[in-house]
């Protein structure tokens, strides 16, 4: 468990090198793409939920995006589309209420 | 000097060996004792973060990228494309999108109300200009990119390069120079003994002449000497025998001169 500001305990530079802020340095798990349906229980119960890891996991999770798409060279619109549709979509959602009031159907 | 100074701390000789940018740190150091300070840290940096330890092959060195990874319709990694190509075939993760998409629309989950508009406008506005500006605003944003890459970091380190590669060479010609000294201190130091030698003979052949004039002297005191005592002695002599003629003598001498004059006279 890693406290804010410092490095992860696991890190050891000698042996990975230069922190990459985009990287687990705990014991590797399955990729979740590459887990099976019935295991997909117990994939889950041996994630961390305590609020340090997963505000860690979004860390991660922005900088192997930003390293990919933002901070390339010649970075593309892909991050420019990413940034826009993941905002619209977290709007909508957000305004949720007020969006349902618009249905047209009334049964579904 | 400063070149003096590098060759003095034998700081080129020591760090050169290494590698050319140790080199220019080398004589960045000689000006700047801080830098000295900073390699001494860059040295201990790389002891840590590229030592013997490091796993190079599940923890490579991360670079930067040149391009993103490749997207489909703008914005989709191709990534989960090839994810999902081996348990739904070519057309899953369409067929995944399309139906997505109508479950949300079907469902209204996704509600097309009065604002859609604005997203078919916006998103209309986006692929059009993408499509008629784009490559233009990508290669001026490359040029930008190039210029300010070159302007700040390769410019500043190729001047960098060539102003220690011209310091080397001037600390390297002090060297040389340094070395020159020693055959310039051997020749000074011949010139000095052909002097001192010079001086030497000059002094043996003052001895020799000083030497030559004394007995000279003594030669000519004793011929001197010699001359005046004969002198004396002929002239004791000869005033002896003056005085020792009587006229009586004399007169005798002067009339059988005469007498034999007059013989003589008669003869011839």
């Amino acid at each position: 468990m890693s406290s804010p500001g410092k490095y992860p305990p696991e890190y050891n530079p000698k042996v990975h090198g230069a922190y990459d802020p985009g990287r687990y340095y705990g014991k590797a798990d399955l990729h979740i793409s590459e887990v099976k349906l019935g295991e997909l229980g117990s994939w889950f119960s041996r994630r961390s939920y305590s609020p340090q890891s997963m505000v860690s996991a979004v860390g991660r999770t922005y900088w192997r995006w930003a390293d990919r798409y933002l901070n390339p060279k010649r970075a593309g619109l892909a991050a420019v589309c990413h940034v826009t549709l993941s905002m619209s979509l977290a709007y909508y959602f957000l305004q949720y209420k007020a969006h349902k009031n618009h249905r047209h159907a009334k049964y579904h | 000097m400063l070149a003096s100074f590098v060759v003095k701390s034998g700081a080129l000789g020591g760090l050169c060996a290494k590698c050319p940018q140790r080199c220019l740190g080398a004589v960045q150091a000689a000006q700047n004792s801080s830098i000295a300070k900073r390699i001494e840290d860059w040295d201990k940096a790389n002891a840590i973060f590229y030592g013997p330890e490091r796993d190079y092959k599940n923890f490579p060195t991360q670079r930067q990228l040149e391009t993103p990874p490749p997207v489909r319709l703008g914005f989709l990694p191709e990534s989960w494309f090839q994810t999902l190509y081996p348990r739904t075939g070519v057309t899953g993760p369409y067929l995944f999108g399309v139906g997505l998409l109508g479950y949300v629309l079907s469902k209204e989950i996704w509600v097309i109300d009065h604002n859609f508009s604005e997203m078919l406008g916006f998103w209309g506005a986006i692929l059009w200009l993408n499509h008629k500006f784009g490559d233009k605003i990508g290669n001026y944003i490359d040029r930008l990119r190039e210029t300010n890459y070159n302007d700040w970091f390769v410019k500043p380190v190729q001047e960098a390069k060539e102003i220690y590669q011209t310091e080397i060479q001037e600390n390297e010609k002090a060297i040389w120079r340094a070395e020159g000294q020693k055959y310039l201190f051997e020749a000074k130091k011949e010139n000095v003994d052909l002097q001192l030698e010079a001086a030497y003979r000059q002094r043996i052949q003052n001895v020799y002449t000083d030497v030559k004039k004394r007995l000279d002297y003594q030669v000519d005191v004793l011929n001197t000497n010699k001359q005046f005592e004969q002198e004396h002695m002929v002239n004791w002599i000869v005033s002896g025998v003056m005085k020792s003629i009587t006229p009586q003598q004399e007169k005798e001498s002067i009339t059988s001169c005469l007498q034999t004059l007059k013989k003589l006279q008669a003869t011839a």
